[in-house]
């Protein structure tokens, strides 16, 4: 350990660490731009200059370490470093870097994605000037497309390199460079690339200014009008922690950001789970429940169709009816889903869904997108304690011992084959609770019109047994419900006490399910917890 | 009377060939070093000697060489700095065309020093000939056996390469060389960590400049002793002057470190050109600050300069005479910095050229006086502010040559001076 002084505020710090990261402790921001915590330290843009006792110059605070000293080397006889970064000299440096960034900048703020979230405009207001003493005409870079989701707007470019470190540490793909030399140094792609890796996105977060920026978000409303909501992307078992940016007045998603998370994801997400909420947008929705009437598919009134759910549940013998859960719905929905299957109904058919397709990892230098495209599977295998799947419920439909069946669904695909729908047709009851219209809600009795995972509060189970919570950003659309209020009237209907909330439903399955025993839906806070 | 070392037969027309060298006594100091010395011992010596690098920034050599840790399981690298691109700046080259192999011996027994088994010599991309001679050279010290595998039995190998930059004065910067080395730009690294440390491939690496590696073997020769007797105490040996601009007889001059500037303009020199009077001198390549003409009386050595504020540089001393338009000068130096930046860090990349724009800006008659003052300023946020010294090369001179002839420049303003 080394004792420090910052700004006259003393404080402890582990050996070897930066400057920056110290004063980070003592809340105090040193601004930066070419700084990022997840890739090398190439000191380059000069923004984090301070002031360090013995040293001559001025020192970058992103690539100066703090270490233990000899006692001969203290300062005051008992300080490792003392380091100062508001004194008029560091100010002085602060200003002027700043000014030589805008030398060339466009400020085209009003046309700028960034805007509101960059780190020219912010430090520009803290610490810069307010005019420009650049007199000459400015550089123009060329816009550049880069790739499917990227485009590079260079006149906004400040080459602080940590696109290209992205490229070169994290997802390896090497596919940007900086070109040519000094002033006419711009970002470029080697030729013949693309910049069309599936973490390429995250270049246009590590951008501190808006040069850039992703296709997806281009000229959308400006990002302080959005609300944030913290949560997980369901588009793998990684469970990427994520920022959903979306609009309560049109009940619409706008763009997804990763949020830090060390045990999960670092800082980043891919492109897939980033657009996924298009894929989402495209759903053929349910929007109501509906009731088989006639051979004919109704729109029904949620309360009576959960009890025509019920009562026909209630008519067959318990062994003949089974329930079958999914890897897209949370731990709270699958855990509800057996227990109305096992003390409800009393049957010991409770299986997962596995017909869908495994795909295979895709290991990126330091970033691994995982091909088990379901968020919650190991969580549903939890909940639904059972080692049956959807494929040995389906042998039994096609033998005749099974003769209805609740099928829980909620994912984006369907990926069921027409030899498996043959056979679901012999059932003599269907329950279909899914997110969208498929050639399965088709053929059911009854269709329950439930909630995408963007659209309910609950908890995903990662790949690494990892628990997280989600939360609801945007509301299920029309009639539709969440799953979880689905799951309350059949509780009331089998005389079930009904537990409101996933909080609630949580704090039961901390109770039963065996690893998850002591957790606290709070205590889960923002980053989750493992798996005891 | 100084007896010259480094450039005593270099005029001979075999110089350059082995069998010439080993006469006027080469190769003895590398076969003594690996025969009759430890490493330690060589480094010990070149410590003892005093020699300080050559290359511009003037560190104690052999204390560099003991920085490279004894105990690692990465190999060492020797790296030869011979990027000579410094503007004003001419000796490495004279060194490497006239006597390759005085360069080679020096970077084998600094190898040696440092443990390394190999040794890459970077040249600078121009240096067409001087790569070829280099080459030619490594390998008749292959064919004699004094590079390679188990020289003279002693069990040490070593490897020489020459290495052709691709014209990029930032590679002359140890840590941009390394980059350029490994076949990335040539962006300099920060430091910590630096090159002893973790250098060429992330591996223990010494970087020198092509004149002190020239001066290891007459220090293993003759003596530490003797070296650190020539010229002052705290840099002494033997040192090459480049010198050019408005003098009778430009050239590469070899003397004693600490040698009048006065005596290397007018003795050496014969004097300004056409008789005419001094204005100005920069001293050690275009990148250290201007003297005027009252200043001439220093020695060049590193301390002595840097008294007056200047620095000794590369010695590439570069002589003005009193027509010389100083800002059209400064114009040329800092088109040579804009156009070299690499373009890394903000001040330097931005600064450079926004101080060349200002720059034409006064020349062309259109500037004020707070122009002149901008420039001053602007000279003031890249120098110290960048990863590396090519900030304060640029800095340096604009910042001396508004303030010793700060007239000049606001002559341009006032239009005294005849726009063209």
């Amino acid at each position: 350990m080394a004792l420090i002084k910052i700004d006259g505020q003393e404080l402890e710090v582990k050996n070897g660490t930066t400057i920056l990261d110290a004063a980070k402790e003592v809340n105090k921001e040193i601004p930066h731009y070419c700084y990022h915590p997840g890739m090398s330290i190439v000191a380059s843009c000069r923004m984090c200059m301070v002031k360090v006792e013995g040293m001559p110059k001025l020192t970058t605070a992103c690539s100066t370490r703090i270490g233990e000293m000899p006692p001969q080397r203290k300062v005051d006889g008992k300080y490792d470093m003392v380091v100062t970064t508001n004194s008029d000299e560091v100010k002085q440096a602060q200003e002027s870097v700043l000014e030589f960034l805008l030398l060339n900048h466009p400020v085209d703020c009003p046309e700028c994605d960034q805007a509101g979230e960059c780190f020219l405009q912010d430090y520009s207001f803290k610490y810069g000037k307010d005019r420009s003493r650049f007199e000459f005409e400015k550089r123009v870079p060329p816009r550049k497309d880069m790739g499917p989701n990227m485009l590079l707007i260079g006149t906004r470019c400040i080459l602080c390199s940590r696109c290209v470190r992205f490229t070169q540490e994290i997802s390896g793909t090497d596919e940007i460079m900086v070109k040519q030399r000094g002033y006419h140094a711009e970002i470029d792609l080697f030729p013949g690339q693309s910049l069309d890796n599936k973490l390429s996105m995250n270049t246009a977060d590590v951008c501190p200014v808006g040069a850039l920026v992703t296709k997806d978000f281009l000229f959308k409303p400006r990002n302080w009008r959005y609300e944030k909501t913290r949560s997980i992307c369901p588009g793998c078992s990684v469970g990427c922690n994520v920022q959903i940016e979306h609009m309560q007045e049109d009940n619409k998603m706008y763009r997804f950001k990763p949020l830090e998370n060390q045990e999960v994801n670092q800082w980043w997400m891919c492109d897939d789970g980033r657009l996924l909420y298009h894929v989402y947008g495209k759903l053929n929705r349910l929007e109501y429940p509906q009731v088989r009437k006639n051979d004919q598919l109704q729109r029904g009134h949620w309360r009576l169709s959960m009890k025509a759910v019920a009562n026909r549940l209630k008519e067959f013998d318990p062994s003949q009816v089974a329930f079958v859960g999914s890897g897209y719905a949370s731990n709270e929905e699958n855990y509800l889903l057996q227990k109305i299957a096992r003390e409800g109904v009393k049957t010991k058919h409770v299986a997962i869904d596995d017909k869908y397709p495994r795909e295979k990892d895709i290991a990126y230098k330091k970033f691994t997108i995982k091909g088990e495209k379901l968020p919650n599977y190991q969580g549903a295998q939890d909940m639904l304690q059972s080692s049956a799947t959807f494929s040995d419920i389906l042998k039994k439909i096609d033998k005749g011992e099974i003769k209805a069946l609740y099928y829980l669904g909620g994912g984006p695909q369907f990926t069921l084959s027409e030899a498996d729908i043959d056979i679901l047709k012999k059932l003599d009851f269907l329950v279909v609770q899914d997110i969208q219209k498929t050639p399965l809600s088709e053929i059911a009795d009854v269709v329950l019109a439930g909630a995408s995972a963007y659209e309910k509060d609950g908890t995903f189970t990662n790949y690494q047994q990892r628990v997280q919570r989600i939360r609801q950003a945007v509301l299920p659309p029309m009639a539709a419900k969440t799953d979880l209020e689905i799951f309350q009237e059949l509780l009331d209907l089998f005389d079930l006490p009904k537990a409101l909330r996933a909080q609630l439903v949580f704090k039961e399955i901390a109770e039963k399910v065996k690893g998850y025993q002591g957790m606290d839906y709070r205590g889960l806070g923002d980053l989750g917890m493992a798996k005891g | 009377m100084y007896e010259k070392v480094l450039t005593k037969d270099i005029n001979m027309p075999e110089s350059r060939k082995l069998a010439y060298y080993e006469k006027v006594g080469g190769y003895r100091s590398w076969k003594k070093a690996l025969k009759e010395m430890d490493p330690d011992a060589v480094i010990e010596l070149v410590k003892a000697s005093k020699l300080r690098g050559r290359g511009g920034a003037g560190f104690p050599t052999g204390v560099k060489w003991g920085f490279v840790p004894k105990s690692t399981d990465k190999p060492h690298y020797m790296l030869v700095n011979a990027d000579e691109s410094e503007p004003g700046t001419f000796k490495d080259r004279l060194l490497m065309a006239g006597m390759p192999h005085s360069t080679i011996e020096g970077a084998a027994i600094g190898s040696y020093a440092i443990r390394a088994n190999t040794c890459y010599i970077y040249i600078r991309g121009e240096f067409v000939r001087e790569a070829r001679i280099l080459e030619e050279a490594i390998a008749e010290a292959y064919a004699k056996g004094y590079l390679g595998k188990n020289i003279f039995g002693s069990g040490y190998d070593l490897d020489m390469y020459v290495h052709r930059g691709a014209g990029a004065y930032i590679c002359g910067e140890e840590t941009g060389l390394i980059e350029s080395l490994e076949g990335k730009r040539g962006w300099p690294r920060t430091k910590p960590p630096f090159p002893a440390i973790e250098g060429v491939f992330r591996c223990p690496t010494i970087v020198n400049n092509v004149e002190t590696l020239a001066c290891v073997p007459y220090i293993l020769e003759r003596g530490a002793e003797w070296f650190a007797g020539i010229g002052p105490e705290s840099g002494p040996g033997p040192k090459l002057y480049c010198l050019s601009g408005h003098v009778e007889k430009p050239g590469v001059y070899e003397d004693a470190m600490g040698l009048p500037l006065r005596k290397l303009i007018y003795e050496y020199g014969g004097g300004i050109l056409n008789g005419k009077k001094l204005k100005a001198v920069i001293p050690g390549g275009s990148s250290v600050p201007v003297l005027t003409a009252d200043e001439i009386d220093v020695d060049m050595d590193f301390d002595s300069l840097a008294k007056i504020g200047s620095m000794l540089g590369s010695a590439g001393c570069i002589v003005m005479d009193e027509d010389t338009d100083m800002v059209n000068t400064l114009l040329n130096i800092a088109h040579f910095y804009r156009h070299e930046s690499c373009g890394q860090c903000t001040p330097c990349r931005e600064g450079t050229t926004w101080a060349e724009k200002v720059l034409h800006k006064i020349k062309s008659g259109h500037g004020t006086m707070k122009d002149v003052d901008l420039l001053y300023e602007i000279s003031g946020n890249i120098g110290t502010r960048t990863i590396c010294p090519l900030g304060d090369a640029a800095a340096m001179p604009i910042e001396s040559f508004v303030r010793k002839f700060r007239h000049e420049f606001e002559a341009y303003v006032t239009k005294e001076v005849e726009v063209a």
